[in-house]
């Protein structure tokens, strides 16, 4: 059992569990997506992003690209619900919660592919 | 991935990860903590104010507690991320300016930025493995025929040399070890605009490793190669290696030229040579004795190309055993009177210092000149170093035996014309008297100074009117040689070599009419040569040389016509 393998794969699934939770649920209701955990979602994917740097194979380039998506899927619906918050001074109105979780709903969609291709090696490699 | 940036985020990997948990504890314990606002209601930090505070908190604590004053429990987690802040930022900058200072990243840097002017060459060059006095010499001859360079040499000295004496070209230099292929590859060996390697490193087996790297690596372009043995020349040859240089051989042959055919040696001498000190009367070594001191790579050379000649030779060697010395040697360095005596210095014609010692090899020829007052004696000198020309100009030497010059004749020779290393192979088997008529020819024409050699190929330039002249038979070499600006005058120069599917004839006849794909080699001044450059090269100029008549290129004017 490889230490840096756990390590990697925990932060690649864990990635995609949080985005998948705080996905689910309304679109447009804010009661079902929580903040707390778009926070974590968006710690979580830059470390796993991290954590990828220097990897040289070209499974390594492909899953930093993923990560990357992710990363900018994320916090770009982070900003949106600050300016949402804090600068437009309507709240969270439906219409941009629902941009929001769409745009949580594109960071899955890398993730996916991420947790997809690292399975996908894993069974190559069959240890 | 192996680009700077990669580098330099690998290497930050785990300052990076650092900083970011820091910063997501921190936050979520401001979001988490109860504060007070103005009225006195309890009130939760949102993620935007505690991203907010977080950032300025570790580096300029001072921009208040915001957006309402804190409450102890707030200023205490506070405390706690002021400190783990700090320390996270301090490791993070630290990392970073240890991998700027890095030697290895620095070497990458110098590298990559290497690799990228090689990469934004647009037009064909060379590249030069080994920046000593032959690398050195040939850099700045190539510049001045406008033909571009990169050097590669292991001594950061010689690149920064090649900084401070820089040609007026701008050419790519990278201090690495040439053997290796990689760096080969870093300097453009496998680009299309890659014409040429010249592997000039004065290690015989580092030459043999780049020889073989670019026959295997890139087969199309020119390999030409400096080899001092005869076993490494050989194994060179042996996978077809285009040019072998051993500048011993070369000299000596050079030698056994002017004792032959003095004339065809002057006309080497004139094409070749780089400097603008021209020799105008033929040299003439006299036949006779001749003693050669040292018999090294060079004294055997020579002494071998002597004989060949029919010129009898006596060697004077300090260690006979270890040269594999003949039976007749003299046994001496050859610096002190009386073993030049013992060589038989009195009734010798000629002498060879070749020793691989400068001061010896002037000695040799001092002592010499001294015990044969009065008699003329032909001096031969072999020059090791490049810093002593001084001296060796101010001994009055007959000829000067110089690597790297010598080297870089023979390598600008092959470039600058293709023709001109197979013409000057079959001057050498002329008789005395063509040559003298063509030195005269020569001579007479121009200033020496001003010599230049230069090929023309002709081509059909995609026009139909050019083919048509050429199919007919109508383009002579006469009209190459008319001046652009005005047809009725003639361009100062004389066709010396013509290449005509495969053969090669010398001194074609000026009526002579040429087909596509024929070359000429012609001599003559420098501005002949632009202009016949241009009017070769330009489909309107071409025109009006080949027919008299301007080319009409625009649709409306052809139509017209």
């Amino acid at each position: 059992m490889n230490l840096e393998k756990v390590v990697f794969a925990f932060f690649i699934v864990l990635a995609l569990t949080l985005n998948f939770g705080f996905f689910l649920g309304d679109y447009e209701n804010p009661i079902h997506h929580n903040v707390y955990e778009l926070f974590a979602a968006i710690v979580v994917s830059l470390v796993a992003t991290i954590i990828k740097l220097g990897d040289k194979s070209h499974m390594g380039a492909v899953l930093l690209a993923t990560s990357l998506v992710a990363d900018l899927h994320l916090i770009a619906a982070a900003i949106l619900w600050g300016y949402a918050e804090h600068i437009s001074g309507s709240g969270l109105t439906p219409a941009i919660m629902s941009t929001i979780v769409s745009l949580s709903g594109g960071a899955l969609l890398a993730n996916i592919t991420s947790v997809i291709l690292f399975v996908a090696e894993t069974i190559v490699v069959r240890r | 991935m192996n680009s700077p940036i990669f580098i330099v985020l690998k290497k930050l990997r785990y300052p990076l990860i650092l900083l970011i948990c820091i910063y997501a504890i921190l936050i979520l314990g401001f979001t988490l903590i109860p504060g007070e606002d103005d009225q006195g209601n309890t009130w939760y930090m949102s993620f935007f104010h505690a991203f907010y505070f977080v950032s300025f908190m570790g580096s300029t604590i001072g921009f208040g507690e915001i957006p309402y004053a804190f409450t102890d429990a707030q200023r205490a987690w506070a405390i706690v991320g002021i400190f783990f802040s700090v320390i996270a930022w301090l490791y993070s900058i630290g990392t970073l300016l240890k991998i700027l200072r890095d030697p290895m990243f620095q070497r990458v840097l110098t590298q990559s930025a290497f690799e990228k002017s090689v990469n934004q060459l647009n037009v064909p060059f060379y590249i030069i493995c080994g920046y000593g006095d032959t690398g050195s010499v040939l850099a700045h001859e190539l510049a001045a025929l406008a033909i571009q360079a990169v050097v590669i040499d292991w001594k950061q000295e010689r690149i920064d040399y090649l900084d401070i004496d820089e040609p007026d070209m701008d050419i790519p230099a990278f201090c690495a070890d040439a053997s290796l292929p990689e760096n080969l590859l870093s300097a453009g060996l496998t680009s299309s605009k890659c014409i040429g390697v010249i592997a000039l490193t004065d290690d015989d087996q580092t030459n043999l490793k780049i020889s073989i790297a670019v026959k295997l690596l890139n087969k199309k372009i020119q390999l030409i190669s400096r080899a001092e043995t005869i076993e490494i020349a050989d194994n060179m040859a042996s996978f077809d290696t285009d040019h072998i240089i051993n500048p011993y051989e070369v000299f000596a042959k050079r030698l056994a030229l002017a004792i032959r055919s003095p004339g065809a040696f002057l006309i080497y001498d004139w094409f070749t040579s780089p400097d603008a000190t021209l020799r105008e009367e033929p040299l003439d070594p006299p036949k006779g004795w001749w003693v050669v001191c040292g018999y090294g790579r060079f004294g055997k050379a020579v002494d071998r190309y002597l004989r060949y000649e029919g010129i009898r030779t006596v060697i004077v060697e300090a260690y006979p055993e270890y040269n594999a010395a003949p039976k007749s040697v003299v046994t001496g360095s050859g610096t002190e009177a009386i073993t030049l005596k013992d060589a038989g210095i009195g009734r010798s014609v000629g002498i060879v210092a070749g020793t691989d010692n400068d001061a010896n090899n002037l000695s040799i020829i001092v002592t010499a000149q001294e015990l044969t007052r009065g008699k003329s004696l032909f001096t031969v000198a072999r020059q090791n170093n490049d810093s002593n020309s001084k001296i060796y100009d101010a001994a009055n030497l007959s000829m000067v035996m110089q690597p790297a010059c010598i080297i870089a004749r023979e390598i600008l020779a092959l470039i600058k014309s293709p023709l001109l290393a197979e013409f000057l192979s079959l001057v050498r088997r002329q008789k005395r008297n063509w040559v003298n008529v063509l030195i005269s020819r020569i001579s007479g024409l121009y200033e020496t100074e001003n010599l230049s050699t230069w090929t023309i190929k002709v081509q059909d330039m995609n026009s139909e009117s050019i083919r048509k002249i050429v199919s007919d038979e109508r383009l002579t070499i006469n009209d190459l040689m008319r001046n652009p600006r005005d047809r009725q005058c003639q361009l100062n120069c004389i066709p010396l070599l013509i290449k005509h599917k495969k053969q090669f004839r010398l001194l074609p006849d000026n009526e002579e009419s040429l087909a596509l794909g024929d070359e000429v080699l012609f001599c003559g001044d420098n501005e002949s040569m632009h202009l016949m450059y241009w009017s070769s090269s330009n489909v309107n100029a071409f025109q009006y040389i080949a027919c008299g008549e301007e080319y009409f290129s625009g649709y409306v004017w052809k139509f017209l016509k």
